[in-house]
């Protein structure tokens, strides 16, 4: 199958700033590289300063990458110019954490969901809105609530909202920024079957940043673990979650709460310390302060992503070594 | 064993325009020395007001407690005057927020806000040695000069050290601990979990520990109260409510939480949503949301039935009924 996102080596760096421009440089995300197929959604997961959103807002250009390759569809996306960009962003769109900072404070829902039409210039004012109504029934709103403003809304209501005004382009490719990570457990989990649901109606193709593994596991069928700025792992979902291969996703994965007191006996391998500052990046392997099996080659060398296992790959010098 | 905090009928109201905000209904809870109460449930439930209930924190006006009172080793907090309260306050019972960064003064050394809680509590001379030992108690490494470092200089994980740290100067018979690592990685909310369980063994407190997350329930709490609309819904030892949850909220909460170690079907979803607290349902306040409801369940209250081995269920309809 061929892949409907392919991305190569995206680098987001910040700073330099100052004149001469010689402040310090953050490498916010580098050497980034994955492929969705159509259909398929990859899972980014990571801590805070890990680069997860940051992969997420530059593929779409909401940030400009500092070096890279992002082919969708078969077309150079970060070659485009404004104009076949914008026509292509119809395809692409992006849900966020907080709709409540995302959605616009006055203007009615109903307008908002319907606006991404009127700006790519599809259809009539009222088939427009027409469409408008019947993808809120889809995400559980009824016209009536059309006319309310987002305050009126409760956090997964607005959440609903978002969804809507994403999908009414009908786009192949939905990029979900922490979206359900504002909300309560049952909350979540409407928004989460919801998005199940529209997946498949919709055949969409989904990049879904979270911290939460859990969610991840539930949503995704390929796993991407960041650490500063770098993919240290990327498998399928059910390989990854058998046997981890890199160090950090190994602790991180060990760390979870269960929700399960059986499990608390269960080993767990500790991480002291917290991620460094990609500001500061340590030598070498950018996780050897922290890794419970640092060998020198680990703070000499930076290791690079290598096949262990079918379409598994871990950065890590030593990942082959342990069972 | 006897409780260290006993909770007992708890009934408190907010002054809103709307009319009175009924934010909790029959609060009844304790706590013993040594032992850790996870105090579990959504936002808006009242888990938090219950924590700052205990500490006396509210308001009031606006908040007003209506009927119940609050023990501490056997004596009523609620009939003590402001003076005795602020005297327990740190000394006996003692709060940690979510975000250290609020608690916290942005303008003050780390080590000079330690100074000053330990000098409140009456700590005598060389105050500089105690505040170094009370850093490098939380596993802070280099203490005298973290001491010197403001709140900013600090990453979330050592500012919620820090406050542990203050917390700590008295050796408190009781901590809430109000949603501790909700802002924190998952690494770090790791460690500073069984710090709190480090020196919880050491000094033999009782933890009330709020929290939304029943993952962390599971992992650190000996009992758990779980908590819907200002009610206590179920509570008992949390193997025995994670085995076989009697409320049928309980149930569909915990069923509903997409797991990373095992892989999850499809999950539950409660329909509906939390009820309006100025106007909350007759009867079961989860009644409008339960698979379970009966017209009983909408007329009148559950009382809270005795299951044995420590185990209570606010239910018409419990589980084991079915």
């Amino acid at each position: 199958m061929s892949a409907l996102v392919t991305a190569r080596d995206l680098a987001k760096h910040f700073g330099g700033g100052g004149w001469p421009r010689t402040g310090p440089v953050v490498r916010a995300i580098d050497g980034v590289s994955f492929d969705i197929p159509r259909r398929g959604a990859l899972g980014l997961v990571g801590e805070s300063g890990s680069g997860k959103s940051t992969t997420a807002r530059v593929l779409l250009r909401l940030q400009e990458p500092t070096a890279g390759r992002f082919r969708f569809d078969g077309e150079d996306v970060f070659a485009l110019r404004p104009a076949a960009l914008r026509r292509l962003r119809a395809r692409m769109q992006i849900i966020h954490q907080n709709p409540m900072a995302a959605l616009h404070p006055a203007m009615s829902v109903l307008d908002q969901v319907r606006r991404p039409l009127a700006l790519q210039g599809i259809g009539t004012r009222h088939s427009r809105t027409e469409a408008a109504i019947e993808l809120m029934s889809q995400v559980g709103l009824s016209p009536e609530q059309g006319r309310r403003m987002p305050h009126q809304f409760s956090g997964g209501q607005r959440q609903r909202v978002e969804i809507a005004r994403a999908l009414i382009t009908r786009p192949d490719f939905l990029v979900l920024d922490e979206p359900t990570s504002a909300l309560d457990v049952s909350v979540q989990a409407q928004i989460l079957r919801l998005l199940t649901g529209l997946r498949a109606e919709f055949g969409l193709t989904f990049l879904f940043v979270s911290h939460d593994l859990g969610v991840i596991r539930h949503m995704c069928d390929q796993v991407a673990v960041m650490y500063l700025g770098r993919i240290v792992e990327i498998a399928p979902k059910d390989s990854f979650f058998a046997t981890p291969r890199h160090p950090y996703a190994q602790a991180l994965l060990s760390v979870v709460p269960v929700p399960d007191p059986a499990q608390r006996t269960r080993p767990r391998s500790r991480l002291t310390g917290e991620p460094p500052s990609p500001r500061n990046p340590p030598s070498g392997c950018a996780f050897h302060p922290r890794c419970p099996m640092a060998q020198d080659i680990c703070r000499r060398e930076a290791p690079v992503l290598r096949p262990l296992a079918p379409g598994h790959s871990a950065a890590c010098h030593l990942a082959e070594a342990r069972p | 064993m006897d409780p260290v905090l006993e909770i007992d009928g708890l009934c408190l109201e907010f002054r809103s325009d709307r009319g009175p905000v009924k934010v909790l209904d029959g609060i009844t809870l304790s706590v013993s020395r040594g032992e850790t109460l996870g105090l579990v449930g959504e936002s808006g439930c009242g888990k938090s007001v219950t924590g700052l209930s205990v500490m006396r924190l509210l308001p009031s006006p606006p908040a007003r407690v209506t009927a119940g009172d609050i023990r501490l080793g056997g004596e009523s907090l609620l009939s003590l005057p402001e003076a005795g309260m602020r005297g327990l306050r740190g000394k006996r019972i003692a709060m940690i927020f979510q975000d250290p960064m609020v608690s916290l003064n942005p303008v003050t050394t780390i080590g000079a806000q330690l100074a000053e809680t330990l000098a409140i509590h009456g700590a005598d001379g060389r105050l500089r040695s105690r505040v170094e030992a009370a850093l490098a108690a939380v596993g802070i490494g280099d203490a005298a000069q973290a001491a010197r470092a403001y709140p900013h200089q600090f990453s979330g994980g050592m500012r919620q050290r820090a406050m542990i740290a203050m917390m700590l100067a008295c050796r408190p018979e009781v901590l809430i601990a109000d949603e501790p690592t909700t802002a924190l990685d998952v690494t770090v909310q790791a460690q500073v979990l069984d710090l709190i369980r480090d020196l919880q063994a050491e000094i033999g407190m009782a933890v009330v520990l709020v929290t939304h997350n029943l993952g962390v329930v599971a992992e650190s709490c000996d009992r758990v109260a779980v908590m819907y609309a200002g009610c206590v819904v179920e509570t008992g030892p949390v193997a025995a409510i994670f085995a076989a949850p009697q409320h049928p909220y309980t149930r569909a909460l915990l069923a509903a939480i997409p797991r990373a170690d095992a892989d999850s079907a499809t999950l539950s979803v409660i329909e509906g949503r939390v009820p309006d607290l100025v106007d909350p349902p007759q009867g079961c306040r989860f009644h409008p949301r339960c698979p379970r409801a009966s017209d009983r369940c909408r007329t009148e209250k559950p009382p809270r039935r005795d299951l044995g081995a420590g185990r209570y269920v606010v239910c018409h309809h419990p589980e084991a009924d079915a």
